[in-house]
């Protein structure tokens, strides 16, 4: 198991296992089905390529955790690394600018994004949800403007190899995704930012009577969120060598699916990265076994829709009966 | 004073929109000193501690500590003056662990910038073995009894570099054993110097430990008084001593037989136990201080709380209430004491709300009967005299009383049998209390049976014909209306807790 790439501080792995029980095991449930249903999905290239096609929503699902962990959301998640994508595409394209020159652009759009919506969110109080939807509107358009509503095809080598280069077999974006695992662990489980997270999506008040400035560590997450997007945005056209007006569309879901089904909570204050990892390991055997039995993706919109039903359902049930006892 | 002055308020007032919560309150508080702060619900000891805490600014006046005037315009200002505020409901992070709830806000960190959770739960392990808490400062708060969090709570206030410590009502979710260890905990922590300001209404406890007791009435100061000099009749004097006025509306009406019957109801948490009876045309009164359980103990017997045993009667016979729809339907209804967040949809209109509850009165099929509905608002409208320009004024726009009235119609317009107010007049003018008191004395003589939970003794001495009296979660009194008397009632709220324990 990969579990220990995660945690490999403190948290000892039976503490892990015995944390993440259910999901372990709907996990290997899952890979038990693909693995009888076709004799491709146990190979070690397909698991490479499953590990490959999950690095983004890895990377996304580090900031989504955090938006959840303070009993909120971001669903212009997506949208941002489209147009990270494409602004990314256009200028080492178009405008045939260095390659670093345009990485520090994407990440600074996606955390201009992030702060728009966590200044809307933390100081404006508006919904999450409502913010983030607006800004992802605002976010595609300006991907269908810039790129003139056609893929970007990408000239510049030194830009695709950015997510096209292996180790050993094993894809550079996948070493991204294992980074940006770590460093959120850090982050929440080590850092002052981390631990106020926790505290405003517990209990926002008594982080507030204890003198946090909890509008401000509401904010940050969100500029954590866009730059992980940005970053997102980058590796993906990099990877495909082209930038479509679509590049993006529907990655909020996957990334709160497997936020969810790692067993956050999404009234805040309980998740984890392990918990998530598998969560993600989770969506990516579903897509994956779902396209090696050539099942249509329109069936696994549904499924994934099910499952974070099922996964918010099961999380109420347990709150309530926390309560109860 | 004998002891060195740590803090000064001098002529606090304040005011919300043009309800005057302080009327110039002056406090001083001693290095090493314990002064209490006694007073009825609504005297201002909370508005004046969230003043000092940096939760509200103060209209007027001054906060000296050391004798040095201070801005507290924040939690953080507060925080920074070692002003530590422990409040008495519980402010902590659930799914934490102790020592990350202790910390919160003034974290260490080591050289990397990373959070220092070892020497976090090392320093506050040290402080709760103290204290001889048997804790473990890495358990999750969840996990803990309510009164233990309440002790974490304190642990949290006073573990910083604490000067002076608010401690509001601290002992209303301790065990004896566990307010035992607080007692305690103030008694090392005089020996530091340390400041202590005790809100409680527990007269007993403010004899035991504290120098000083201030009394409170109506946002002013009426008594400050050495503790040893004090006796307990005189303090439960200067706190209810206001004048009795006489804008209570009473008749005698005959009672009409019994209507509700509560035999042995608890609940999980709240209450345990409680037996009483209500009569046709009879206003019963439930008296108590804040957590009683008064409020809970309604709403489980209108449905919204569940309860764990016992058995409720209208009529005689016994009928389940598993909902508001049950109590509804069977003719028990209950008029919240949170008028804003639980009677009304303040955004909408006067007509939608007085509809809300009888909506089914109205409609047949798809066609909903419009002219009789306005009738109904009308009648209510002239009736109840409430001061609205048309039926579609939004209802969040009005004041209180009218909204109050407004509420009160909604659910006679259903015909009650058993109505049960909670503070019906709480935060609302003179003039209005007035009409509602009418309005309550004239459904007693329709042969309404009335329930009123009030933390008014005057309220409850002048309308009631009888009430009980409760104290956490037990009913420890009940009075006819010609035994009344606000210092007994007190006494049952208050010094109870003997008699049970």
């Amino acid at each position: 198991m990969k579990t220990e790439k995660t945690n490999p501080f403190l948290i000892s792995a039976g503490g892990y296992f015995k944390r993440n029980l259910g999901t372990i095991i709907g996990l290997l449930l899952l890979c038990l089905i693909a693995a009888i249903s076709t004799d491709k999905f146990l190979t070690g290239s397909n698991l490479l390529n499953l590990l490959k096609s999950n690095a983004v929503n890895a990377i996304i699902c580090c900031g989504m955790l955090m938006a959840i962990l303070m009993g909120q959301i971001d669903i212009s998640v997506g949208s941002t690394v489209g147009l990270s994508g494409v602004i990314g595409a256009y200028m080492v394209t178009n405008m045939e600018m260095p390659v670093w020159i345009t990485v520090v652009c994407c990440i600074l759009i996606g955390c201009l994004i992030g702060l728009i919506n966590g200044i809307a969110v933390s100081y404006f109080n508006i919904p999450a949800f409502v913010a983030t939807l607006a800004t992802m509107s605002i976010g595609r358009g300006f991907t269908q403007i810039i790129s003139g509503g056609v893929s970007i095809r990408i000239r510049n080598d030194a830009y695709t190899i950015l997510g096209t280069k292996t180790f050993g077999g094993v894809s550079v974006i996948v070493l991204y995704a294992a980074v940006a695992l770590l460093v959120t662990w850090l982050l929440l489980n080590k850092t002052r930012f981390g631990y106020y997270i926790y505290a405003i999506g517990g209990n926002r008040l008594a982080a507030k009577y204890s003198g946090v400035n909890e509008k401000l560590f509401n904010m940050l997450p969100y500029v954590y969120i866009g730059a992980l997007c940005g970053i997102g945005g980058l590796i993906w056209s990099a990877r495909l060598g082209s930038a479509a007006a679509t590049l993006g569309t529907g990655f909020e879901m996957d990334a709160i699916a497997a936020v969810v089904i790692g067993g956050t909570s999404m009234s805040g204050g309980i998740g984890t990265v392990g918990g998530t990892f598998i969560g993600i390991l989770i969506i990516g055997v579903l897509n994956n076994g779902l396209n090696l039995m050539g099942i249509n993706s329109f069936w696994q919109d549904v499924f994934k829709g099910i499952i974070i039903l099922v996964a918010v359902i099961i999380d109420v049930l347990r709150k309530s009966k926390a309560r109860a006892d | 004073m004998s002891k060195a002055s740590l803090l000064k308020m001098t002529d606090i007032s304040k005011s919300f929109a043009s309800n005057v919560v302080l009327k110039g309150i002056d406090l001083e508080l001693g290095e090493g000193e314990v002064v209490a702060l006694l007073g009825e619900n609504g005297a201002g000891k909370s508005t004046l501690i969230k003043i000092l805490g940096g939760i509200y600014r103060a209209d007027a006046g001054g906060i000296y500590i050391n004798g040095e005037k201070k801005e507290i315009s924040s939690a953080a200002a507060a925080g920074a003056n070692g002003i530590r505020i422990i409040h008495q409901e519980i402010i902590l992070v659930p799914d934490r662990s102790i020592a990350a709830n202790v910390f919160l806000g003034r974290e260490y960190r080591s050289r990397l910038g990373m959070i220092d959770y070892k020497r976090m739960q090392r320093e506050t392990q040290e402080v709760i073995d103290e204290f001889h808490l048997n804790l473990d400062a890495s358990a999750l708060v969840r996990d803990l009894s309510i009164g233990m969090q309440q002790l974490v709570e304190i642990i949290k206030a006073i573990s910083a570099d604490a000067k002076i410590v608010v401690m509001d009502e601290p002992t209303s979710s301790l065990s004896q054993g566990e307010a035992e260890t607080l007692f305690r905990i103030i008694e090392i922590l005089q020996k530091k110097k340390v400041g202590i300001i005790y809100i409680s209404h527990r007269l007993e406890e403010l004899f035991r430990i504290t120098d000083r007791i201030m009394v409170m009435r109506d946002g002013k100061t009426v008594g400050d008084v050495k503790t040893k000099d004090a006796e307990k009749e005189q303090l439960i004097n200067l706190m209810v001593g206001r004048e009795l006025s006489n804008y209570y509306t009473r008749n005698e009406h005959p009672l009409r037989g019994v209507s509700l019957e509560v035999k042995g109801l608890s609940h999980e948490k709240y209450f345990k136990n409680v037996n009483f009876k209500a009569n046709y045309g009879e206003i019963v009164g439930f008296a108590g201080l804040v957590g009683a359980r008064r409020t809970e103990l309604m709403k489980t017997i209108f449905g919204t709380l569940s309860k764990k045993d016992g058995e409720i009667l209208l009529d005689g016979k016994k009928i389940e209430i598993k909902r508001p729809k049950d109590a509804i339907d069977a003719g028990i209804v209950y008029v919240s004491e949170d008028r804003r967040g639980e009677g009304l949809v303040l955004l909408n209109d006067v007509e939608f709300n007085m509809g809300l509850v009888c909506l089914k009165d109205f409609v047949k099929g798809i066609h909903v009967n419009k002219p009789a509905w306005r009738s109904m608002v009308e009648e209510y409208r002239k009736k109840f005299s409430i001061k609205i320009t048309s039926p579609k004024q939004r209802a969040g726009l009005l004041s209180g009383g009218n909204q109050q009235k407004i509420v009160l119609s909604k659910w006679l317009a259903k015909g009650p049998k058993v109505i049960i107010l909670d503070e019906p007049t709480r935060g609302i003018d003179v003039g209005s209390k007035s009409e509602i008191y009418a309005i309550i004395d004239e459904l007693a003589s329709m042969g309404t049976s009335i329930i009123m939970v009030s933390s008014e003794l005057p309220e409850i001495i002048n309308m009631c014909n009888r009430c009980y009296i409760m104290c956490e979660g037990r009913i420890t009194g009940e009075m006819k209306q010609e035994e009344f008397s606000q210092e007994i009632i007190m006494k049952y709220a208050t010094d109870s807790l003997e008699h049970i324990r």
